[in-house]
């Protein structure tokens, strides 16, 4: 599948609105064991191809996580975020809704490991230099390829 | 503030990462002593080649042990076989040819596995390695071409939940009801993705045949390691080993390793720092089933058994109890008695060590005699490979781990899991029953959350080429468990 096939299919099984709806920059914050069954790189790389920026996650399903960052994908968790967020948020997650997008942004900062949201800040543990320069190669596979210099 | 076992043991083992003692969250690279393949070996050599390396970094670091589809006599996959041992010698990487065993026996009876070191494999169940007091955990296939080529790997530290053993287990029990309990009892994801970190009284009663059943088990219950305490059994075990195993475990570890074991076991800091606790009395524990078709149910032998489900298909095989104390308590159950009318029972040893072992013992030729199904060492039905899978509308009862639908043959069947006594007693039976009454207790639920501080406000570098921030419009997803796998 090209990233182009991949990016008009993405989370299609959760909410195919999900695609039209979303765009290049959007930052996903999902719920507990995000990415739990989903044991294909393809889960990753699709996110990826839409151009979402990044996944924040109450926690991750540890073979998601490893696929992402092997994809050179961020995935943070930060369960208080997700907590505050949901509450927020809570008709419409009440109400059952897949997908919901309010309109406004979240700001997350690398440097200090923390991310804000309508004035709230909320820390997770800051990213160091491995999964640094696993994003700044691309992936693993890149990464293995300048260590070995091939 | 103090380190758990397993940020002391990723500590030893790290190769880039803070400056600054290691806790959960971190994600750090590591060295590990070991990376074991399996038959998926061959899938990673083609990573490894798509990559464009060409020679294995460390030969010493894999290991390659053929044991999912040693029955499949085709063409197809004996020339992947032959491919396989072509690359070990041709990489000079120790290799286990079909039958040997399962690849996690061969782990942890050769010396691969001690104490304190970091071993993974790309196969969920290197959970089993914890049982020696190793940090042991899964990778997938990528990383074990990553580490063929560089030696290293990247991991994030787990948050470890404290589990601790008190009393201990009364006759007719095993090690398998224990695991079982656990993954039965604890069934909210309380150790989702976490280090389990087992202690307490009750630790020194267990046998390493039922520390070897638990931390297996322990990835169904959801955790990422499963580490045991090293004591008086762990060295006596490993001491046995270097005496009996290939003269080639002579290599791995020495009497001088023993001794330090004996005398300087791993072990968490006084004042580390746990996410949660779990107390389990051993003594409250009763054979149990898992099932039908996930671990996250049980029911107690002494009430399933009054229902006389009836069964088509046992099963005493895999990593989890298949080793010679799970033969020799099936061989003694089974003395003298016949499996059911309608009943396959099948059997397979974790190794061929294990096998000749059974039979030196005379339990090999018991289970036989009453019309058990050899299989060879490997992992077999566990796996849904080979003869003896579930047919349509079957019941099987199984010492494996996993009983997920369709994970040993149809999709229209059931699949309950026990320990190798219930098993048995079960074939003989024709209907899920034990080898002798019990009384169906379970220990108590006793899951206590800690308030740890957050950890310090702590500033990283930002490498060239990664955004120091990045601000987007929020997409909220609310559903747990989420799989994204929809292509």
């Amino acid at each position: 599948m090209t990233p182009e096939m991949m990016a008009d299919v993405v989370m299609e099984n959760y909410d195919p609105t999900f695609v039209s709806r979303t765009r290049e920059g959007d930052i996903l914050v999902g719920g507990w064991n995000f990415g739990t069954g989903s044991s294909r790189e393809q889960a990753a790389t699709a996110f990826q191809a839409k151009g979402i920026a990044m996944v924040i996650a109450g926690s991750f399903s540890q073979t998601y996580l490893r696929n992402a960052f092997n994809n050179g994908f961020v995935c943070i968790a930060c369960a208080d975020l997700v907590t505050r967020i949901k509450e927020i948020h809570e008709d419409a997650v009440g109400a059952g809704e897949a997908t919901i997008i309010p309109g406004d942004e979240l700001e997350v900062d690398f440097a200090s490991g923390s991310a804000t949201y309508r004035g709230e800040v909320f820390r997770f543990s800051p990213l160091g230099s491995v999964p640094q320069s696993l994003v700044v190669a691309g992936g693993i596979e890149n990464q293995v390829r300048e260590r070995l210099n091939l | 503030m103090g380190q758990t076992v397993i940020e002391k043991i990723a500590q030893a083992h790290m190769t880039e990462g803070p400056d600054r003692p290691l806790r959960a969250g971190d994600v750090i690279s590591l060295r590990p002593r070991h990376v074991m393949t399996h038959d998926n070996t061959a899938p990673v050599m083609k990573k490894f080649k798509a990559i464009g390396a060409a020679r294995i970094h460390d030969p010493d670091q894999p290991v390659f042990t053929l044991d999912h589809d040693i029955q499949n006599e085709s063409e197809t996959n004996l020339a992947k076989y032959r491919d396989i041992e072509a690359f070990a010698r041709e990489q000079g990487v120790d290799f286990y040819p079909a039958g040997t065993g399962i690849g996690h026996q061969i782990m942890v009876a050769n010396g691969y596995v001690v104490p304190g070191s970091l071993v993974v494999a790309s196969d969920s169940h290197s959970n089993m390695y914890g049982a020696l007091g190793a940090l042991g955990t899964p990778v997938v296939r990528t990383d074990a071409a990553a580490i063929w080529a560089t030696g290293e790997f990247w991991w994030q530290i787990p948050r470890t939940v404290k589990v601790v053993l008190e009393g201990e287990l009364r006759e007719g029990v095993t090690g398998k009801d224990v695991i079982i309990t656990l993954c039965g009892l604890y069934n909210q994801g309380e150790v989702l993705n976490a280090v389990v970190e087992i202690g307490g009284p009750g630790v020194a009663g267990l046998s390493m045949d039922e520390r070897f059943s638990i931390s297996n088990m322990s990835t169904e219950w959801g955790a990422l390691v499963a580490w045991f305490p090293v004591d008086a059994v762990t060295v006596d075990y490993l001491r046995r080993r270097r005496e009996t195993a290939d003269p080639s475990i002579k290599e791995r570890y020495t009497e001088d390793d023993l001794a330090a074991w004996a005398s300087d076991p791993p072990c968490a800091d006084a004042d580390a720092a746990f996410a949660a606790e779990i107390v389990l009395d051993l003594g409250k524990v009763s054979p149990h089933v898992s099932g039908p078709d996930s671990v996250q149910v049980m029911r107690s032998v002494a009430d399933i058994e009054q229902e006389k489900i009836a069964v088509q298909k046992a099963y005493l095989v895999s990593c989890t109890n298949s080793r010679l104390e799970d033969i020799a308590a099936a061989a003694r159950v089974i003395e003298g008695q016949k499996v059911a009318d309608g009943v396959g029972l099948y059997v397979a040893a974790a190794s061929k060590e294990v096998q000749e072992d059974a039979e030196a013992l005379g339990a090999w030729e018991a289970l036989l005699a009453a019309g058990a199904q050899p299989l060879p060492p490997g992992c077999g039905p566990c796996i849904g490979l080979g003869t003896g899978l579930l047919e349509d509308g079957e019941v099987g009862i199984s010492a494996t781990n996993r009983n997920f639908k369709g994970r040993m043959g149809s999709r229209e069947a059931q699949a309950y899991l026990a320990s190798p006594e219930v098993v048995v007693a079960s074939a003989v039976a024709g209907y899920i029953t034990g080898p002798a009454p019990s009384d169906g207790q379970r220990p108590d639920y006793a899951f206590r959350e800690t308030d740890t501080a957050p950890a310090p406000d702590e500033a990283v570098d930002i490498q060239p080429g990664f955004p120091s921030s990045i601000r987007g419009r929020l997409v909220l997803t609310p559903q747990n468990n989420l799989n994204t796998d929809g292509i």
